[in-house]
């Protein structure tokens, strides 16, 4: 009976702008903090430190001495200790010739396993064999099992492709080839290019390093690997608070719809519910009834606009790269987040709606006006 | 009187008759001018009727006889049967008798609106979904849907229907969505969305009127959602993973938008008018210009192609239709019923899931495949509407010129209908579905690769792909034919190319075809020529 009151569809509509506000707001965040965790993945395991040769302008040009791999290999503190050598060298793979990096290491597959990379075949095991990234091996039509051609200065060296992988990082780019292919490239083996390492787990990090800058000679530096990783992971968690914290004003909002909605129909069904009421009905049936009336309006309401938001919000991100085809908005809501907006938004209906509710079951038949 | 009662029943007679007539010719068309079944998708459905009258008695999942081709069974069972019956080969009695049972969809779809709107208006909608390109297209392929189309209509029928008893519709309907579910669960879905649209409508209209709200009518989609997810968990688990959750949240957002929208213009106070009518009939007709011409500058679903300039030709139905739909609509709502109304429910419903495959981010395959197959969906309601549109023309407007007007935009409609079918099957048109029709060369090239084959993998398009794999049993690599063409792979050990490559290129997944080089026939030539029938030629690396 009240639900067919000429201002229930109003009173849904107003619910619903509310809770589209919050479904939009979630839906686009939700492709942001995918976006950035994306991102975030793609670089290496976070908490890594780098040692590198103090005057070197880039990577290739720095000088570690390889004995320093030994000292840190010794220290009970340190995880893993992963020396490298990165040489441009000069790749021939039938019919084309161009300069590549070639990142070298003494474990091939333990580094690719650092790297989390997916491989097709097999990690590479002596100094005849190479690793290509996927990238690379597109741009150079560099298919499984093709020998290849190594060149720097005078040296040269013939290897087979015995796996291609993809590990999301620079290194897809790249050749990887055994740290003995390198020597052989370069002609020394005293020095690598970069030591990266890691702190085992508890270790007091600030101290750790300390202890290691004494250990280091004064022409290398050690510098921290940026941990993207992490930092994503806090911006999500720092956005889910700023956005919990936001969608607290617009329940707040929807409490005060709410207590509008249950008092104006108090006020419309006034009749109505003196007469239920002189009629001999229980003090609690306007209670039941105002209470019912709130939940329904806002349960039908929240779901409209959890539908209105994801919908509007989708809509406008395809009209948006209808016309700017770079954005590639894509906005989503979690199932879960729904059900939240839901339960949050009954609840508020809720509250909103009890002091109304309680002052006309309070109120005797009599003093009603008719 | 005996002779005005008999003038009335040859017309009702005609009124059945032509529409259906129209339906089936156009649907068999195809096969009649190939003498193949039409569309790819007809080969496993073919090659299963054969293993099952070739093994039978046999568990109809068994995979060692089947492989894994065992789901949507409708038309296959139907093939089977149709063949031990006629004694004609699977291939040709599927060919013919499966395009005639989706035509039959018209005869429920006639009946259907002439129990809502009577036979004027169920003679020019049936008219217009017999001749509606999408429509003629997709039903006269052998496969799942076509033979869903009828089963699809005829669960809407009856759920409208008021004439038969509660517990005997109960009955037919149980016995149709099992039916429907087992050969296409697509067309489930939507109906169930379609259904369960419709019965909320009907109540709340109801619940507008103050009479008994028959709350009961939730059982029949509740019915067909509960055969549907029993398929699901018995023979098609893979589907849960499928579609994620978010993509269900979206799609169902989709219908919840609509889903009021459309109660209020079914419930609207009905405004008359004629500059308001004019307006609105001018506004729809340039919305719907402006997305098709959208759809020829840019892709509208991610991996979808660019159409050609011209093909806004092929969509002029939809944009000579816009106005008359409007007027149907103002039609609709003069007839002050629930019932009538429903139409529009079943349209929401329709143009939700388009919405979902449009803006709802679903995957490349997905949103494509869902926007062009959606499309045959919404033609019986848009028919409806169209119907009454032209009818309030003919009858209720009462000028010449109005009557004129709609004759001039039906005919146009069914023509440029017509023309868009001969310019898919004739003219073998890029982006309609030209790779559907085979070619008796075709089918002989690829019996003799089969002898040839053996262990060897052939590379070939998808068109080639569903007649070698799936009916054949040959490996096919779709991508590596075209990976040697464009000189981008080594050479295939069998490459299989046919004379419509030259026109219209290398068909891939997704339904449309993308262009080949201009020199793809040298790179074709540097291989060994091993057979060559005119249209099909077939080369050894």
């Amino acid at each position: 009976m009240l639900l067919r009151k000429r201002g229930t569809a109003l009173s849904i509509i107003a619910i619903a702008l509310l809770v589209a506000i919050l479904a939009t707001t979630n839906s686009i965040i939700n492709y942001v903090d995918l976006q950035v965790q994306t991102l975030g993945r793609l670089v290496s395991p976070g908490a890594t430190y780098v040692i590198l040769s103090r005057n070197s302008t880039s990577i290739m040009d720095s000088q570690v001495d390889a004995e320093l791999v030994c000292k840190l290999s010794n220290l009970s503190y340190v995880g893993y200790v992963l020396p490298q050598k990165i040489l441009m060298v000069n790749l021939t793979a039938s019919p084309s010739s161009r300069t590549v990096h070639v990142r070298s290491v003494e474990d091939v597959g333990g580094f690719l396993k650092t790297r989390r990379a997916y491989i097709n075949g097999t990690a590479a095991k002596n100094w005849t064999e190479a690793n290509a990234g996927e990238i690379l091996a597109r741009a150079l039509s560099i298919s499984l099992g093709d020998e290849i051609t190594l060149a720097v200065g005078g040296r040269q060296v013939k290897v087979r492709v015995v796996g291609v992988f993809r590990s999301q990082t620079q290194s897809d780019a790249e050749l990887v080839v055994p740290m003995e292919t390198a020597n052989r490239l370069a002609g020394n083996k005293d020095t690598v290019s970069l030591i990266e390492f890691t702190l085992k787990e508890g270790v007091n990090s600030l101290e750790a390093v300390n202890q290691i800058t004494q250990l280091l000679p004064e022409n290398v530096k050690l510098v921290q690997a940026q941990q993207l990783k992490e930092f994503a992971q806090r911006m999500s968690m720092q956005t889910l608070a700023f956005l919990n914290m936001w969608s607290l004003a617009v329940y707040a909002a929807i409490v005060a719809a709410s207590y509008v909605i249950a008092t104006r129909l108090i006020i419309e069904s006034s009749y109505e519910l003196a007469m239920l009421r002189a009629l001999g009905g229980k003090k609690l049936i306007p209670l039941v009834l105002v209470f019912t009336y709130t939940t329904t309006v806002a349960f039908t309401g929240s779901i409209l606009g959890i539908a209105l938001g994801t919908a509007g919000a989708q809509t406008a991100s395809t009209m948006l790269r209808w016309i700017m085809p770079s954005v590639g908005i894509t906005p989503f809501l979690e199932a879960e987040q729904a059900l939240q907006t839901l339960l949050l938004t009954l609840a508020s209906s809720i509250l909103g709606c009890i002091h109304p509710a309680l002052k006309t079951a309070r109120t005797r038949y009599a003093e009603q006006p008719l | 009187m005996p002779y005005r009662k008999s003038k009335v029943y040859t017309r009702s007679i005609f009124y059945v008759i032509l529409p259906v007539t129209v339906a089936v010719l156009s649907r068999v068309y195809p096969y009649l001018i190939s003498g193949l079944p039409f569309s790819v998708d007809s080969w496993p459905s073919i090659r299963y009727a054969e293993l099952l009258l070739g093994h039978t008695p046999v568990p109809l999942n068994d995979a060692s006889v089947f492989g894994g081709s065992y789901d949507e069974l409708g038309d296959k069972l139907f093939g089977a049967v149709v063949s031990a019956l006629t004694g004609l080969q699977p291939v040709y009695a599927m060919a013919f008798f499966v395009p005639v049972a989706g035509a039959f969809s018209i005869l429920v779809f006639y009946v259907l609106v002439d129990g809502l709107y009577g036979k004027g208006v169920s003679f020019i909608a049936s008219l217009f979904l017999a001749t509606a390109f999408s429509d003629v297209i997709l039903t006269a392929g052998v496969k799942g849907e076509t033979y869903a189309h009828p089963l699809y209509l005829l669960l809407i029928f009856l759920f409208l229907n008021q004439k038969l008893g509660w517990w005997k519709k109960t009955l037919l309907f149980t016995v149709a969505s099992v039916s429907l579910v087992l050969t296409h669960y697509y067309t489930a879905i939507l109906t169930v969305a379609i259904l369960a649209s419709m019965s909320l409508g009907k109540i709340i209209f109801r619940a507008k009127e103050g009479v008994s709200l028959e709350i009961r009518n939730l059982i029949l989609p509740a019915i067909l959602a509960g055969s549907t997810l029993m398929y699901f968990l018995l023979y098609a688990n893979w589907a849960f993973n499928f579609v994620s959750v978010i993509d269900w949240l979206s799609a169902a957002s989709y219908q919840a938008v609509l889903f009021p929208l459309t109660l209020w213009l079914a419930l609207k106070h009905q405004t008359q008018g004629k500059a308001r009518t004019a307006f609105m009939c001018s506004t729809f007709s340039v919305a719907v210009f402006a997305f098709t011409w959208l759809a020829t500058r840019k892709p509208l679903v991610p991996g979808a192609p660019v159409l050609p300039a011209n093909y806004i030709l092929y969509a002029g139905p939809f944009i000579a239709a816009a106005p008359l739909c409007v007027l149907g609509y103002g039609m609709m709502r003069k007839m002050c019923s629930g019932e009538h109304v429903m139409p529009l429910f079943w349209l929401a419903a329709v143009l939700g899931l388009e919405g979902y495959a449009i803006f709802g981010n679903a995957g490349p395959g997905l949103g494509l495949t869902l926007a062009y197959r959606g499309v045959n969906f919404i033609l019986p309601p848009l028919a409806i509407l169209l119907a009454l549109g032209v009818h309030r023309l003919y009858e209720h407007e009462g000028s010449r010129k109005a009557f004129k007007v709609g004759a001039a935009l039906t005919l146009f409609i069914l023509s440029t209908n017509v023309y868009s079918f001969y310019a898919a099957v004739n003219l073998q048109e890029r982006y309609m579905g030209y790779f559907w029709l085979y070619r008796i060369p075709e089918y002989c090239a690829a019996a003799w690769v089969k002898g040839l084959a053996g262990n060897m993998t052939v590379a070939g398009d998808v068109k080639t792909f569903y007649l070698l794999k799936y009916y054949f049993d040959v490996n096919v690599d779709v991508f590596q034919g075209l990976k040697y063409l464009t000189g981008n792979a080594r050479k295939p050990q069998i490459l299989f190319v046919y004379d419509q490559m030259f026109k219209n290129g290398y068909v891939v997944y997704g339904g449309y075809s993308v262009d080949l080089p201009e020199n793809w026939t040298e790179e074709a030539s540097s291989l060994n020529q091993v057979y060559s029938n005119g249209l099909a030629n077939i080369y050894v690396g």
